[in-house]
């Protein structure tokens, strides 16, 4: 099944979080590459990494 | 019928002046007015003119009067001009072959400027632009360290925790700071957000307790393996142009020392947390 992150805009290798924030698509890869579901990117993430609301404001937009 | 087959008009002593009509036929008595006959006058055209009148004449008196103190062509002024017209012989004007060339070698331009714009948009000429100016960027400081459990601070010297003391980043005379902060952690995203202080002296403090100056900044935390840019800037246009995966925003000019700091969960070495301060005078 396809990596949902792959749904993602990425500009010039690294993805756009906003507010001067940002992270590059091959570390954000390893991180959540294997995620096919959004719970499962939440899952990942374990509130720990810190992109829970990123992944929430992409499922409000309709990206993933 | 013929005037000579007509009979004249009489008049009470004898003939009468009059003209010959072929029209009725008839000769016909002649008529007039002070003194002379009526006469008809006839263009060149056979119909009969249309006599100046006073407005008419008027009109050309009017168009004569804008001729009066005209420059007319002199002898002077019509041998200039011949010579001028003699100066053109023997150039060599666009032919329809140079002209045909041209376009060529225009149509050719055309094409390597279609090329440029494609290798501009797809990529292929990414990295090969080469820039060159005078902006000159001083690094004030750069830090690495895998230090976390608490909030860090950074300045002239760091990191520190809050119970520390350090010396602010000196920032006299610089028109823009850029703070670039790497998140090297693949596990943990900083919390209690970022933050930017900036203080009155540069001597040695606990930044946690300096006297507060305005303004104060804070900024969302950075998750794992993510990064922050940030400028601070005393130029309005900056503002204007924030870069895409950068953060703009105005500080107060003549400020002395400033202090970064984040805090991060982690209680181990889990990636290094990378700080680069850098100035534009």
């Amino acid at each position: 099944m396809m990596s949902l992150i792959n749904e993602i805009p990425v500009v010039n290798g690294h993805i756009i979080l906003g507010d001067g924030l940002s992270v590059d698509f091959v570390s954000f890869q390893q991180m959540f590459g294997e995620a096919t579901t959004f719970q499962e990117l939440l899952d990942i993430d374990g509130n720990e990494k810190g992109y829970a609301d990123y992944f929430q404001k992409l499922r409000t937009e309709g990206v993933i | 019928m013929a005037y000579n087959t007509r009979p004249l008009k009489r008049a009470q002593d004898g003939v009468a002046p009059q003209y010959y009509n072929p029209t009725t036929d008839e000769y016909e008595a002649l008529h007039g007015t002070a003194g002379a006959n009526h006469v008809v006058i006839y263009g060149p055209d056979g119909q009969p003119a249309s006599l100046a009148t006073e407005a008419k004449l008027e009109a050309v008196r009017a168009l004569l009067a804008l001729l009066e103190g005209k420059d007319f062509a002199t002898d002077t002024k019509a041998e200039a001009i011949r010579l001028l017209l003699a100066s053109l012989d023997g150039k060599n004007f666009a032919s329809e072959t140079t002209l045909a060339a041209l376009g060529t070698e225009l149509e050719l331009l055309k094409a390597e400027l279609a090329d440029v714009k494609t290798m501009l948009t797809d990529g292929t000429a990414k990295g090969e632009v080469t820039l060159s100016g005078t902006i000159v960027r001083d690094v004030l400081g750069y830090f690495s360290t895998s230090v976390a459990g608490g909030r860090q601070f950074f300045g002239a010297t760091g990191p520190i925790s809050p119970a520390g003391t350090l010396r602010p980043l000196d920032i006299r005379g610089f028109r823009k700071i850029s703070i670039y902060f790497l998140n090297g952690s693949p596990t943990f995203g900083t919390r209690n957000k970022l933050r930017v202080t900036f203080h009155r002296t540069l001597d040695v403090q606990s930044p946690e307790n300096a006297f507060a100056i305005a303004p104060q900044y804070e900024f969302d935390n950075v998750p794992a393996n993510g990064s922050f840019r940030l400028l601070l800037t005393s130029d309005l246009s900056d503002l204007a142009g924030t870069p895409p995966d950068g953060l703009a925003i105005r500080y107060l000019p003549d400020l002395v020392g400033l202090v970064f700091s984040y805090d991060q969960a982690s209680t181990g070495a889990d990636g290094d947390k990378i700080i680069l301060f850098s100035g534009v005078r």
